[in-house]
């Protein structure tokens, strides 16, 4: 009687984890379902719900979309600055996936500000772009989180790469209130505040402030959603650089000396 | 001018393809990230392939 052998390639049955992160969980397809239907009620409240502004006209209907990415940028840069924060006091490299995914997103969501901003403006103020306060500040912010990215190719050592990219988030993070009261620090094109955290009260329509609300709530779910698959891929990309590394060193995964620890 | 004749209703939808344009980028840009790691780990894994039962040489 002839054996059949067992042709299981070794690496991969010594390898569960890597495929587990690779494999996209069922709640996060039902979220991002969820997510395309919600988005769908939102543009419908932004084309449709909502009544035409008395001096912009139908052209307020662009703010529902401009505003709510440019307070999802903020959040991402608030997350990102949090993890980085986490990653100087703990060094779990976790943290600074997480730091990195959150850049990455305010990145995408700042260039969305900005062109967004752009299309609002040219219609409303008769001008693409100005270099007033805000504007400027708000470009910087950008360049800042480009930065990031540059800085993060150029270190190879992941502490190093992780901490730096972290002090970098602090100094992202400082560009935010600038951004935020430039309208009320310096004369600046851009309209001022409708909504005033400070409690001095919402000079807007209930309707539009609804329909306000109600796109940034969608866009954070989708940021949530975004972060989730932006952070698997991170890990994984972690995974595959300690794999390259064991197999570089001719060892085992289970090797002792690490090039950092990786709690995933 | 850049745009003439547009309405305020293009320039609307002018943002509002911007913003869905971009989500699809992003997401397809993911799919294409997480499949290139895919590929590179399994080429990674693929090294030994030699059936673990078989010791004839």
């Amino acid at each position: 009687m002839s054996l059949k052998p067992l042709t299981l390639p070794r690496a991969e049955a010594r390898q569960p984890a890597a495929a587990d992160l690779s494999r996209r969980p069922t709640w996060l397809n039902v979220l991002g379902l969820v997510s395309l239907a919600l988005f769908a009620i939102g543009l419908y409240m932004a084309l449709v719900t909502s009544p035409p502004d008395v001096q912009q006209g139908q052209l307020i209907r662009i703010m529902y979309a401009h505003v709510s990415v440019a307070w999802i940028c903020f959040l991402a840069i608030f997350i990102c600055a949090i993890f980085g924060c986490l990653y100087l006091w703990r060094g779990n490299r976790t943290h600074d996936v997480i730091a990195c995914a959150s850049a990455e997103l305010a990145c995408f969501y700042a260039g969305l500000t900005l062109v967004g901003g752009m299309t609002y403006s040219r219609p409303t103020l008769n001008t693409w772009w100005a270099w007033d306060a805000k504007l400027t500040a708000t470009a910087l912010l950008f360049v800042l989180l480009v930065g990031y990215f540059i800085v993060r190719g150029i270190l190879d050592d992941p502490q190093r790469r992780g901490r730096v990219s972290a002090v970098i988030s602090l100094i992202i993070l400082a560009d935010v209130p600038i951004i935020y009261f430039a309208s009320e620090w310096w004369r600046t094109l851009h309209p001022s505040k409708a909504i005033n955290l400070d409690g001095s009260g919402i000079t807007m329509d209930p309707v539009m402030l609804q329909t306000l609300l109600v796109n940034v709530g969608i866009a954070a779910l989708i940021y949530g959603l975004l972060m989730v698959e932006r952070v698997r891929i991170g890990k994984l990309e972690v995974r595959l650089e300690q794999d390259q590394y064991n197999q570089h060193n001719r060892k085992g995964p289970d090797a002792q000396h690490q090039p950092e620890t990786v709690r995933i | 001018m850049v745009f003439p004749g547009w309405t305020a209703w293009h320039w609307v939808a002018f943002a509002w393809v911007q913003l869905i344009g971009a989500y699809i980028g992003y997401v397809a840009y993911l799919q294409w990230r997480l499949r290139k790691l895919e590929k590179q780990q399994h080429t990674l894994t693929e090294v030994d392939h030699t059936p673990l039962g078989d010791t004839r040489g």
